[in-house]
C-alpha cells in the first residue's frame, strides 16, 4: 500500500489529471451508450404489450396508435362489408333457385299448351 | 433459451457475420498487440526523442524494462482482446460487457501513448494516429454500451 502510494506521489500531476479525465469519460459515454440502447427499442406507450414492442422498434408511439386505430377501424368496415356481400350471394342464389324452377313451370304450361292444341284440332275434325 | 455457443464452421461463420460491425474492435486489438510486439523486436526505441516521454512517465522502472514491459503488456492486452472478440463470436447471444471492458482498457492505452508521446515535447506522426485511436475505443465503448442497452431489452441475442 505504501509502495503505491509512493508511486502515485512520483506520477507528474497532469498525468493522474489525464488519467481521471480519461476515465471519466470512458465512463460517461459507456453511461449514454446504456441509456441510448435502454431507449432505442423501449415499448410504444398505449400499445398492448405484444403489438407495442414491434411497433416501437420502426415507428414513434403516436404514430403507431393511430396506425392501429387506423387499421381497426378498416377492418371493422370490411368485417361489415364481408357480411353484407356474403347475404347478396345468398339472395342471388335462392333468386337463381327460383328462376329455375319457373323455368321448369313454363316449359310443363307449354307442353299443355301443346297437348290442348291437339286436341281442339282433332275435335274440329 | 439456448446458451450453448457455436462450434466449427458454424462458429468461422458466426464471426464472419458479426465482423463487420466489430470490425474497428478487431483492428484496435491487432493494432495493440502489433505495437506491443514491435516495442519487443526493436529493444532501442525508447532512445529516441519522440519516446523520452515513456522514459519520463515510468521514471520508477530502469529504462530498458520500461519498453520491455509496455510490449509485454500491449501483447497481451491485444491477443486478450482478440480471445474476447472471438469469444463474443463463439457465443450465441452477444457478450458486450467483454467489448467494453476491452474497449475502456484500449481507451485508456492510447490516450495514455498520446500523453506519453505529448510529454516528450516532439510534434511528429505520432499526432494524427493515437488520439484518434483514442476516439475510435470511445466509440467502440459507446457501441457495446448501446448493445448491452438494447440486450436488457431482450431486442438483441
Amino acid at each position: 500500500m505504501d509502495e503505491l502510494v509512493r508511486l502515485i506521489g512520483s506520477l507528474p500531476m497532469p498525468a493522474l489529471l489525464v488519467f481521471a479525465a480519461v476515465l471519466a469519460l470512458i465512463f460517461g459515454v459507456r453511461h449514454m451508450g446504456l441509456l441510448q440502447g435502454l431507449r432505442a427499442l423501449a415499448p410504444a406507450e398505449g400499445a398492448g404489450e405484444g403489438t407495442g414492442r414491434i411497433l416501437g422498434a420502426v415507428i414513434d408511439n403516436k404514430k403507431a396508435d393511430e396506425l392501429i386505430a387506423a387499421f381497426t377501424k378498416v377492418a371493422s368496415e370490411l368485417a361489415d362489408n364481408t357480411e353484407a356481400t356474403k347475404e347478396t350471394g345468398n339472395a342471388i342464389r335462392a333468386n337463381t333457385a327460383a328462376a329455375i324452377s319457373m323455368g321448369g313451370d313454363i316449359t310443363d304450361a307449354r307442353t299443355d299448351i301443346r297437348e290442348l292444341t291437339r286436341e281442339i284440332v282433332r275435335s274440329g275434325r | 433459451m439456448d446458451h450453448q455457443p457455436y462450434t466449427g464452421t458454424g462458429l468461422w461463420v458466426q464471426i464472419t457475420h458479426r465482423f463487420g460491425p466489430r470490425m474497428p474492435e478487431w483492428f484496435m486489438a491487432g493494432h495493440t498487440a502489433v505495437f506491443g510486439f514491435v516495442l519487443l523486436i526493436a529493444p532501442e526505441l525508447f532512445t529516441q526523442p519522440t519516446w523520452a516521454g515513456f522514459l519520463k512517465l515510468f521514471s520508477w522502472l530502469p529504462p530498458d524494462a520500461v519498453q520491455f514491459y509496455m510490449g509485454v503488456g500491449m501483447l497481451i492486452a491485444g491477443l486478450a482482446r482478440v480471445a474476447g472478440l472471438i469469444v463474443n463470436g463463439a457465443r450465441k447471444h452477444v457478450t458486450p460487457r467483454i467489448r467494453q471492458v476491452s474497449a475502456g482498457v484500449g481507451c485508456m492505452i492510447w490516450f495514455g501513448i498520446t500523453y506519453a508521446f505529448a510529454s516528450s515535447d516532439v510534434v511528429s506522426t505520432w499526432l494524427a494516429i493515437y488520439p484518434l485511436f483514442g476516439i475510435c475505443e470511445l466509440v467502440n465503448i459507446h457501441r457495446a454500451a448501446h448493445d448491452e442497452g438494447e440486450t436488457r431489452n431482450g431486442r438483441t441475442g
